[in-house]
């Protein structure tokens, strides 16, 4: 049977009518990483260990894992030589819900080492190359889960960002990428990077798989106290159920945006004009700010959170730390220390503040807001050396809303001449994920993303 | 930034940086500094800082309830290479 590019809720289809087994499903992506994986270098560990269930609402489906989300028996490394044998003794919270849904753990995805970087590159177990143009990165931090579900060495992955983690790299690398809501998702389990900012999410073919994942990992967490208690919605059923929306255009997120990416963006408000919803000019404060925001805030809690790595209690010792990571490091407890904390660290989240407040007063206006997700597409492999502080730069459409809080999804729109994808990301209001998912949804059913990703099977098939 | 305080800071945070690594990471994170210098542009005089964003406060765990947080000693003593007695070995610090 042919398996190529079938989506989760198409292979969920197939095992319920008994047309294949699940088995036969995992055995078939086990195939593809070992045929793929050595180019793409997408997989830090497969999990070669079939274990049957058959419990919904995936039915013994694989789903794969960016390396920081901890799994009990498998290792978890964060792509930092630091957790390089770590085994973590027990699983991240979504992973006992996946478990418990009926998912079967395929591998771990490479990352930037601690998810520090926007391009994979960090890692310290090599780049993760861009399965578009192999000389070109997928993005990061998830840039293995994205390179992995683009090429279809599995059938959807579960990443992390922080800010533009997920999105930025499903853009990329031509995937579906929903950032939920800070607090939708529990971050129990999870490496943490930046704590009052880190959110788990799917990374999907499909806007259907991101909801049903969704409704697999969403809500309140007793392990994870800033986990949110309203019980999310069932997503898959909201999303097939037509609505029209008033959507934002902000100007300040299309300057110095590639041209290519913005002309597609204009098609793809055509196309969204052409199924009803409307579009509005608003004004938000100018990223450029997000980006030292993020900068400041993220450091700081990088430098507290690492500091549990001293080697004693589990793992190696700070010396196995890379450069990137000292460098977060340092710049954190730089700006906490006593004569910077007013400077840096309070002024940062008080013009966090300012940008929660400017969301709030646009989304009285509209109910969504539309923009690039990158400026540029995929970048050459080796680019961000060239600059000290690359993800944040890659990553400026994004942080504005990761800062907040607020959700928003990435979807594919396209490709340049060249043949890289284009992404165009939806952001919602606080905690309105299925108003995201239902115009991305619509989106999908009517360009089914332009084909893209039959376009780039042809060079991976079984 | 003054090469002094980069030891300082290197040396709070417990890591080990060479006089190498600081001429490769001083131009690196002045420039970082410089940019994030922009937020002075704002005026915040007025405004609270936001330290988390989902509005929660005062979470408890409640006593009594199943704790899956909680390991047993066997498992912790997995993750480490050096162990006594039931303890952690550390370097001497004083």
């Amino acid at each position: 049977m042919n398996l190529l590019n079938k989506t989760l809720i198409e292979l969920i289809k197939l095992i319920k009518t008994k047309e294949i087994s699940s088995k036969e499903i995992f055995e078939y992506f086990i195939k593809r990483i070992k045929k793929y994986n050595k180019n793409l270098n997408s997989f830090i560990t497969i999990n070669e260990n079939f274990i049957a269930n058959n419990r919904e609402f995936l039915y013994g489906l694989p789903i794969s894992l960016k390396d920081n989300i901890c799994t009990k028996n498998i290792r978890t490394t964060a792509s930092s030589n630091v957790l390089k044998n770590f085994i973590s003794p027990y699983n991240a919270t979504i992973v006992e819900k996946i478990l418990n849904s009926g998912g079967i753990i395929l591998g771990k995805n490479n990352m930037d080492a601690w998810a520090h970087g926007s391009s994979t590159e960090t890692s310290d177990f090599g780049p993760t190359k861009n399965p578009w143009d192999k000389t070109r990165s997928p993005g990061g931090s998830s840039g293995g889960c994205t390179a992995a579900v683009a090429s279809y060495l599995c059938p959807a992955a579960i990443g992390t960002e922080t800010a533009g983690s997920i999105r930025q790299p499903a853009s990329w690398s031509g995937t579906v990428g929903m950032k939920p809501t800070y607090g939708r998702v529990s971050r129990y389990g999870i490496i943490a990077m930046g704590s009052s900012l880190d959110c788990p999410g799917p990374i999907t073919s499909s806007v259907e798989d991101s909801a049903l994942l969704l409704n697999i990992i969403g809500g309140i967490d007793k392990y994870d106290a800033t986990s949110i208690s309203p019980t999310p919605s069932n997503y898959l059923l909201e999303i097939n159920n037509k609505k029209t929306f008033n959507i934002g255009i902000p100007e300040e997120y299309f300057e110095n945006v590639d041209k290519e990416i913005i002309k597609n963006i204009e098609k793809a408000i055509q196309v969204l004009k052409s199924l009803g919803h409307k579009f509005t000019k608003i004004k938000l404060l100018h990223p450029k700010y997000a980006i030292s925001v993020y900068t400041i805030i993220q450091r700081a809690e990088v430098s507290s959170n690492l500091s549990r790595y001293d080697g004693i209690r589990f793992a190696n010792d700070r010396t196995f730390f890379g450069k990137e990571a000292k460098k977060r490091i340092m710049l954190g407890t730089y700006a906490l220390s006593q004569g910077y904390y007013d400077k840096y660290y309070k002024k940062a989240q008080t013009v966090r503040s300012l940008i929660i407040s400017d969301f709030n007063k646009v989304f009285k206006k509209v109910d969504l807001i539309l923009a690039p997700t990158t400026p540029t597409t995929a970048f050459k492999l080796g680019e961000f050396e060239k600059y000290p502080f690359f993800g944040e730069l890659m990553d400026i459409l994004n942080e504005p809303s990761s800062i907040a809080g607020l959700p928003s999804i990435s979807i594919p729109i396209g490709l340049t001449k060249s043949n890289l994808p284009i992404g165009m990301q939806i952001i919602g209001n606080y905690l309105n994920e299925e108003s995201i998912l239902n115009c991305a949804n619509f989106f999908q059913k009517e360009t089914n993303f332009f084909d893209i990703k039959k376009t780039l099977l042809k060079q991976y098939p079984d | 930034m003054d090469k002094n305080i980069l030891k300082k800071v290197a040396k709070l945070s417990n890591l080990q940086i060479t006089d190498n690594d600081l001429v490769e990471y001083k131009p690196q994170l002045e420039e970082t500094v410089k940019y994030i210098d922009n937020l002075q542009e704002l005026n915040t005089s007025k405004i609270n800082p936001t330290h988390h964003i989902s509005n929660v406060n005062n979470v408890y765990f409640t006593d009594g309830q199943k704790n899956l947080r909680k390991l047993s000693l066997k498992e912790l003593e997995k993750s480490t290479k050096i162990t006594a007695n039931k303890y952690f070995i550390t370097k001497k610090i004083l």
